[in-house]
């Protein structure tokens, strides 16, 4: 089969699949088969009705764990497709009426019939799936740096370009610019406590509080964060999380009842407020505010307003910051 | 001298303030004496303006607004000024180093001060200053929790009826901003139990994904309870003890509980920490959920969500990933 798109799914490796396609990539350490990434793609993506030129108009990228090495063998094959937005309004509209998809405003498929796991192998337990979505809205995400679809597109492997479309959004991105990285991290460390403080029930907050400084140890290093389902695995990577990820664990097997089951849950979970610090923390909480006190400053913000910490929190509640809790 | 609205009388008070009452400040547990005294000497008295009873609207936020307090509740104060106003103030509270913060006003007493107004056994009053104009946004933007908060607040002090009129500009939500909140608690409701949980876990740092999805599932679903009757949701500390008071809540709600519990092992803690994640992950996502699904779908299709939406469902994800009914999360 004749293709006109660029695969480039590498970055000197060109190859000539069955299927003619020209394959550039590093399509090692997904643990994907590159063939049967082939065969899905011609039959399930670039047959998909409302256009005619399909390796024209979409770029196609691996998300997920599998783009980051960190699958399984039965994780998911997380394909996007990208495509500009009269493109998506056509194929959108035509798969609705064709019955190949359920929702009337956005696009998620998933491989129909009995024999879906003839792609990816038995080990598969859920139907591969794809979601199809305007370049505009990549574009936008990026704009306002949207901060986990910021970590998925720039971690996302690509398979196919054309044009760069894809390509040239993501280069964009360079860094958060100050202002917008100072406001990020404000938010995220008046949150953590917040949610350590005031979440309710606190079992809530306190898992919600150890979210938020995770997501505060990427933001003090300039990197966007991974989603939840990722987060703490992948925190470690950052200076504070390779300190203070351990610390956090705890918090978490003190609410959830892994760590000390022999106390009651109320007994727990008070242990864990204070062994985080939301009150009369020990050594390694003051330790932990100390060296994200540091993080913020070095990373540019107002050492009067790091000092003030806690104090500043209606900047969080009256929503300047962001999104109010 | 501005009228205080705290009583349904002019009420002449140690202070001469006349107190009218627009919000009676029974069941708050707050002796109105103290409360006047705390307001002269610690509000009343802040730099940056000579005209506080002029400028400042003085409301009670907070469980002590919604008679849910205990004894030691905190006594929450928000006094609401006009922007020019609140820069003065906090300009001029930050070089006398009454306070600290450099971009917001939060003021507390000092420890041994606080037992002076409320006693020892009454919680400690905090007063936040805050800008008019932030309440307006926050109206303007439907900000669900600020909307509850300050729908239930009750009003102290209000010259020229300032906040009042914010306060009542709020009139229920526009029919298709109300859709788009239900879509989106949905849809995180769901992210969170299906994207989020940590189906094939081995390794027990999954455990903060696992906890957190269901939690979150459930937070979520409650603040759907509230939106698809058309109602702001207060925030999660409320969340939990005022849900009830909504139908589906009324309801479901004890599965909920029962979902939580599981969580932090207060129900069945003889079951390992992935068995009761795996038995809370059933109970809020099982199919055979004893209609609560259904009964979420009947709700959202009288609100006015779309058949087809509701139908397709979990298939709409990525109207939230993608951020176009809301903050993506």
């Amino acid at each position: 089969m004749m293709v006109n798109g660029l695969w480039q799914m590498g970055q000197t490796d060109f190859a000539v699949t069955h299927y003619g396609l020209r394959i550039v990539a590093p399509i090692e350490n997904t643990g994907i088969d590159r063939d049967a990434l082939d065969r899905y793609i011609e039959e399930q993506i670039y047959t998909l009705p409302g256009t005619d030129r399909h390796r024209e108009e979409f770029s196609i990228v691996l998300t997920g764990s599998r783009a980051i090495g960190w699958h399984g063998c039965g994780s998911d094959v997380d394909l996007d497709i990208l495509c500009p937005r009269p493109v998506y309004q056509s194929v959108h509209q035509a798969c609705f009426e064709a019955g190949i998809i359920n929702s009337p405003t956005a696009f998620w498929y998933s491989v129909k019939g009995d024999d879906w796991q003839r792609y990816f192998g038995p080990k598969q337990v859920i139907r591969p799936h794809f979601s199809l979505i305007p370049l505009d809205v990549i574009q936008r995400q990026f704009t306002e740096y949207d901060d986990v679809a910021l970590w998925i597109w720039t971690t996302a492997q690509i398979v196919a370009d054309p044009s760069r479309q894809f390509q040239a959004i993501r280069e964009t991105f360079q860094g958060y610019p100050r202002d917008v990285l100072i406001r990020k991290i404000k938010y995220r460390w008046l949150l953590a406590w917040y949610m350590g403080i005031e979440g309710c029930p606190r079992g809530t907050g306190l898992l919600a509080a150890v979210s938020e400084l995770l997501k505060l140890f990427f933001l003090v290093e300039g990197k966007p964060y991974p989603y939840p389902k990722s987060l703490i695995r992948l925190a470690p990577e950052t200076e504070l999380g390779k300190e203070f990820c351990p610390m956090l664990e705890r918090v978490v097997d003190l609410v959830i009842g892994k760590a000390e089951p022999q106390l009651t849950p109320e007994e727990r979970i008070s242990l864990a407020y204070h062994y985080l610090g939301c009150e009369d923390g020990g050594e390694e909480s003051q330790r932990l505010e100390e060296l994200c006190a540091r993080a913020m400053i070095e990373a540019g913000v107002d050492p009067n307003w790091v000092k003030a910490d806690y104090g500043n929190l209606d900047e969080l509640l009256s929503g300047s910051l962001g999104p109010p809790p | 001298m501005t009228e205080w609205l705290m009583a349904d009388e002019p009420v002449p008070s140690g202070y001469g303030l006349r107190i009218t009452h627009y919000e009676s400040m029974k069941n708050t547990g707050i002796d109105r004496a103290a409360l006047e005294r705390y307001i002269e000497e610690q509000i009343y008295t802040l730099p940056g303006t000579d005209r506080h009873r002029e400028e400042f609207s003085i409301v009670l936020t907070g469980s002590r607004a919604i008679g849910l307090h205990t004894d030691d509740s905190d006594v929450d104060l928000d006094v609401l000024c006009p922007r020019e106003v609140f820069d003065s103030i906090q300009r001029a509270s930050l070089e006398k180093g009454l306070i600290k913060t450099p971009d917001s006003f939060f003021g507390s007493l000092k420890e041994d001060l606080w037992p002076k107004y409320c006693g020892r056994s009454l919680g400690w009053p905090y007063h936040s200053v805050l800008a008019l104009e932030d309440i307006e946004r926050q109206f303007d933007e439907y900000d669900d929790v600020a909307l509850w908060i300050w729908t239930h607040a009750r009003i102290i002090a209000d010259p020229g009826g300032q906040f009042m009129r914010i306060k009542e500009s709020f009139r229920g939500y526009p029919r298709d901003l109300l859709i788009r909140k239900i879509k989106y608690r949905w849809l995180r409701a769901w992210y969170w139990a299906i994207e989020v949980y940590p189906h094939h876990h081995g390794d027990d740092r999954a455990l903060l994904p696992a906890g957190s999805a269901i939690l979150m599932t459930v937070n979520e679903l409650l603040r759907f309870f509230y939106l698809i009757e058309g109602k702001p949701f207060p925030n999660d500390k409320r969340l939990v003890a005022l849900v009830g008071e909504t139908k589906l809540g009324k309801e479901f709600q004890p599965a909920l509980q029962e979902a939580v519990d599981l969580v932090v092992g207060k129900a069945e803690p003889e079951l390992t920490p992935w068995e009761r994640l795996d038995k809370a992950f059933n109970l809020v996502a099982c199919e055979e959920d004893g209609g609560f699904y259904q009964a979420c779908a009947n709700a959202m299709l009288a609100a006015g969500v779309e058949p087809k939406w509701v139908e397709a469902d979990f298939d709409n994800i990525h109207e939230l990933l993608t951020g176009s009914l809301g903050r993506a999360p």
